[in-house]
C-alpha cells in the first residue's frame, strides 16, 4: 500500500516537470515581444534592452528553460511578473485561497446535491421526478458555464435582487459563483450516480439482501451505495480539475480576484511568468487530487494496486 | 467481413431510429447545417449590416430577435454564427481525431517502448485541465478562426488516442489480423484496412460528443476574448459583447446562449443515441 503511494508520488515529479517545459515552450515561441508590451509603445530602445537583459530574455531557449526549471525546483522561485515586478509566487499565494475556496465549495455543493439526486432517480427509475431531474441534468451539461453565470446574475441579481453579482468575500456574494461553477459538475455527478446505482441495484447480491428481508433504506445505503461509489469518485476527482479550469471563466464573470482572473489579465498583457505560474499551480493541484483519489481507491478496493 | 459489418451498422440504425431523442437531435443538427450552408439566402440582414436608427431595440416584427449595440440584426448574426460554430466543431474534432487516432493506433499496434513513450506524453497533457490548455494555446497562437480550431483540437487528442489504443489492443490479437500478416500485409495496410474499420463505432460516438465539447470550448474562448474576434458573429463572442447591457437589454444575452445550448443538446442527444445504438452492451 505504502509502496504504491510512494511510487505514484514519484511518478508525479516527471509529469509536473514536463508540464513546466511544455508551457514554457509554448509561451517562448509565442510571437510578440513581451518587453515592448510591458513597457508600452513610447519607449526607448535602451529601456527595452535593459528590460530584456534584466529578465534574461536574450539568452538562448535552452538557457532560459534551464534557468526557469532550476530556480523553480531548487529555490521555489517562479520568476517575477513583467508588469507588476513582484514575485510570481507571492502573487499566486495572494490569489490561491480565493480560487481554492471557490473550487472546494463548488465540489462540495455539486457532490452533496448531485449524489442524492442521482440516488433518488435510480430508486424511482422512470418516475416523473426521474424524468424531470434527467432533463435538468441534460440542460446542465449543455449550457456553457459563462451563460449559466449570466442567467443567474439576470435572475437572482438583476430581477430578484437576492444576491450581488460581484465579489467573493461575504456568504451572499459566494452563492452565485458557486452555483455557476458547480452547475455542469452537479449534472454530471447526478448522471453518473444514477447510472452507477442502477447497475448495482439490478445485481444479484442486492436481490439477496432484499430477499432476506433487509429494510430498503439499508439495502440502498449500506449495500448498493458503497459499490456504486468508485465511478462516482472518479468523476468527482475529474470534476475538481474541470472546476479549477472553469474557475477562470467564473472569476471573469463575477470579478473575483483569484488565480483565474490573474491569469486572464496576464494573458492580455503577455505577462508570461504569471501564466506559467498559474498553469503550474492548477496542474499540480489537479494532479494531487487525482493522486489522492487513486490512493483512496487502493485503500478501499484491494484489487486495484495489485496490477 | 463485409456482411458482418453491414449488419452491425444496419442493426445500429434500427436501434437509433427507435430513440426519439436521438432523432430529435439529428433533425435539429440537420436544420442547423442547412441554416449554416444557406445563411446568405435565409438571413434577413447581413451580419455586419448596421442600422444606427435601430440600436439595441428589443425583438420586433422587423428584427425578430432585436438588434445589438451597433444596430445589427441579432437573428442574422446568430444565423451566420452557426457557420463559425459548426466549422470550429468539425475541424477541431477532425484535428483531434486524426492526431489522436494516429497516436493511439501506433501506440496500440506496436506496443512496447513506442506505446510507453506516446502514452506518457498523453498523460502529461492530461495533467493540464483541458480548458486551461485551450486558453494558453489560443493565447499563444493569437486570435482567429483557424487558431481557435487548432487550440480546441489539440486539447482532445489524448482522449482519442486512449480510445483508439484500447480498440486496437482488443483487435490486434485476433486471428484475422494474424492471417493478414501471414499474407504479407504491411503494418500500414493492417492498421488502415483491417483494424480501423473495426474501431469505428467508439470513434463515431466520441467524435459526436467531442463536437459538442469543441463548440462549448470555442464559445468559452471567444467569450474570454481569445477566439474569434468581432465583428465576426461567434456566439460566445456575442455574449461577451452583450455583457455590459445585461441589465438593460437582457435579450442580447439570452438568444446567443440559447443557440449554443440547443446545438450542444442536439449533439449530446445524438451522441448518446449513437452510443446506445452502436454498443448496446454498454450502459449509460
Amino acid at each position: 500500500m505504502l509502496r504504491y503511494a510512494i511510487r505514484r508520488i514519484l511518478l508525479l515529479i516527471p509529469v509536473i516537470l514536463s508540464v513546466m517545459v511544455i508551457i514554457f515552450t509554448i509561451l517562448y515561441f509565442t510571437p510578440g515581444d513581451p518587453a515592448r508590451i510591458a513597457l508600452g509603445q513610447e519607449v526607448t530602445q535602451e529601456a527595452i534592452e535593459a528590460f530584456r537583459a534584466s529578465y534574461g530574455l536574450d539568452d538562448p531557449y535552452l538557457v532560459q528553460l534551464g534557468r526557469y526549471l532550476y530556480r523553480a525546483v531548487f529555490h521555489l522561485d517562479l520568476g517575477n511578473s513583467y508588469i507588476m515586478k513582484s514575485a510570481v509566487s507571492s502573487e499566486l499565494a495572494n490569489r490561491i485561497p480565493t480560487t481554492m475556496k471557490l473550487a472546494f465549495w463548488s465540489v462540495v455543493f455539486s457532490t452533496v446535491v448531485g449524489i442524492p439526486m442521482g440516488i433518488i432517480c435510480a430508486i424511482r427509475q422512470y418516475s416523473i421526478l426521474d424524468s424531470f431531474v434527467t432533463l435538468l441534468t441534460l440542460l446542465g451539461v449543455s449550457m456553457p458555464t459563462f451563460w449559466m453565470g449570466l442567467l443567474f446574475i439576470l435572475a437572482f441579481s438583476v430581477h430578484l435582487g437576492w444576491f450581488p453579482s460581484m465579489g467573493f468575500d461575504t456568504v451572499s456574494e459566494m452563492v452565485l459563483p458557486i452555483l455557476t461553477l458547480s452547475g455542469s459538475s452537479l449534472a454530471i455527478i447526478a448522471r453518473i450516480t444514477r447510472s452507477s446505482m442502477l447497475e448495482v441495484i439490478h445485481s444479484d447480491y442486492i436481490r439477496t439482501a432484499r430477499a432476506k428481508g433487509q429494510k430498503e433504506s439499508v439495502v440502498i445505503m449500506k449495500h448498493a451505495l458503497p459499490n456504486a461509489m468508485i465511478p462516482i469518485m472518479t468523476i468527482i476527482s475529474m470534476q475538481f480539475g474541470m472546476l479549477l479550469g472553469g474557475s477562470i471563466v467564473t472569476e471573469a464573470i463575477f470579478s473575483i480576484s483569484g488565480v483565474g482572473r490573474l491569469m486572464l489579465e496576464a494573458i492580455n498583457t503577455r505577462d508570461y511568468p504569471i501564466i506559467q505560474g498559474g498553469v503550474l499551480f492548477i496542474s499540480i493541484a489537479f494532479s494531487l487530487i487525482n493522486l489522492t483519489v487513486d490512493i483512496l481507491y487502493a485503500c478501499i478496493d484491494h484489487r486495484i494496486h495489485m496490477k | 467481413m463485409a456482411i458482418k459489418s453491414n449488419s452491425l451498422w444496419k442493426l445500429a440504425f434500427i436501434r437509433l431510429r427507435r430513440n426519439y431523442l436521438a432523432i430529435l437531435g439529428f433533425i435539429v443538427l440537420f436544420i442547423l447545417v442547412f441554416v449554416a450552408i444557406f445563411a446568405d439566402q435565409i438571413s434577413p440582414y447581413g451580419y455586419e449590416q448596421q442600422d444606427y436608427m435601430m440600436i439595441r431595440q428589443g425583438p420586433s416584427a422587423k428584427h425578430l430577435l432585436g438588434t445589438d449595440e451597433f444596430g445589427r440584426d441579432v437573428l442574422s448574426r446568430l444565423i451566420y454564427g452557426s457557420r463559425i460554430s459548426l466549422q470550429v466543431g468539425l475541424v477541431a474534432v477532425a484535428i483531434s481525431l486524426f492526431a489522436g487516432g494516429a497516436i493511439g493506433a501506433i501506440a496500440g499496434y506496436f506496443g512496447g517502448r513506442i506505446d510507453n513513450i506516446l502514452m506518457r506524453i498523453m498523460d502529461i497533457q492530461l495533467a493540464i485541465p483541458t480548458i486551461l490548455l485551450a486558453i494558453v494555446i489560443s493565447a499563444a497562437l493569437g486570435p482567429g478562426l483557424f487558431n481557435l480550431m487548432v487550440a480546441v483540437g489539440i486539447t482532445s487528442i489524448p482522449r482519442f488516442a486512449r480510445l483508439m489504443r484500447a480498440s486496437v489492443l482488443s483487435i490486434k490479437g485476433m486471428e484475422f489480423i494474424e492471417a493478414a500478416r501471414a499474407m504479407g500485409a504491411s503494418h500500414t495496410r493492417i492498421i488502415l484496412i483491417y483494424i480501423l474499420p473495426n474501431c469505428m463505432a467508439p470513434l463515431i460516438v466520441q467524435s459526436t460528443l467531442s463536437v459538442a465539447n469543441a463548440i462549448l470550448f470555442a464559445a468559452t474562448l471567444s467569450f474570454l476574448g481569445l477566439g474569434v474576434q468581432p465583428p465576426f458573429p461567434e456566439w460566445g463572442g456575442m455574449l461577451s459583447a452583450a455583457r455590459p447591457y445585461l441589465r438593460t437589454n437582457a435579450y442580447l444575452s439570452i438568444f446567443p446562449g440559447l443557440a449554443i445550448m440547443i446545438t450542444i443538446l442536439a449533439l449530446n442527444f445524438l451522441g448518446d443515441g449513437l452510443r446506445d445504438a452502436l454498443d448496446p452492451k454498454q450502459k449509460r
